[in-house]
């Protein structure tokens, strides 16, 4: 059994996003960033008593469009990347709801560089937020 | 201003959400730990796009890490200093 937080309380219960959903992961896109995110979450929480090392993502689901996402959860963000909830389940990744939605996290092997770039590998080019609030 | 010369207090994934729905982050990782405490104006994010935020809480479970809750504040933080200079509260 691991030390940490069980994520198990946050997750929602929610049916699975079908495989049409976009899944939105804001900048920087890069190796570095998805590793030193994933081994926050695994330092924090743990999943079926094991350390979680997963990244967020936020989903299209009910009431969230791409264009509210980019609006209010990715304000701070210049830049991100999309990919659907089925190329993400087809390679094998599991997606939880966790905490608020639109919320999700894409469960890793591990916090590595090559985890990450196996995970980058189903997500498209990096793409101009034009909803941000930053002035570059 | 380049990215090279910022330093965040504590870094985060403005995205990653916790229990309080908000952003974390680990008091280990801040540049300087004395600084974060509950109700602190702090920056974070990270050296590219870095964001205000407000210490919400910090906690604890067991022997695991002390973890940063951060509610982030709006807009760019060079508008923040623009206003603080229209006001004189910092010179110009």
């Amino acid at each position: 059994m691991s030390h940490g937080q069980p994520i198990e309380p946050l997750i929602r219960a929610e049916e699975p996003p079908s495989d049409a959903v976009v899944v939105i992961r804001g900048g920087p896109i890069t190796v570095a960033k998805i590793v030193e995110h994933a081994a926050r979450q695994q330092a924090v929480f743990t999943y079926r008593g094991e350390p979680m090392v997963a990244i967020s993502v936020d989903l299209t689901i009910e009431g969230w469009s791409l264009e509210r996402i980019l609006g209010e959860r990715m304000w701070s963000r210049s830049r991100y990347s999309i990919t659907t909830a089925g190329a993400l389940r087809s390679a094998g990744y599991e997606l939880v709801p966790t905490s608020k939605a639109p919320h999700y996290s894409v469960v890793l092997p591990e916090a590595s560089a090559r985890s990450a770039v196996d995970l980058l590998a189903h997500f498209g080019p990096t793409l101009v937020n034009e909803f941000r609030q930053r002035r570059r | 201003m380049s990215a090279s010369s910022i330093e965040v207090d504590i870094p985060c994934d403005p995205q990653q959400m916790g229990e309080f729905a908000m952003p974390f982050a680990l008091l280990s990782e801040a540049r300087d730990p004395s600084r974060i405490a509950v109700g602190a104006i702090v920056i974070t994010a990270d050296d590219e796009e870095p964001v205000f935020a407000r210490v919400h809480a910090i906690t604890s479970q067991g022997d695991g890490p002390s973890v940063v809750h951060l509610d982030l504040l709006p807009g760019d933080p060079l508008d923040y200093a623009d206003a603080l200079r229209r006001s004189h509260l910092l010179p110009a």
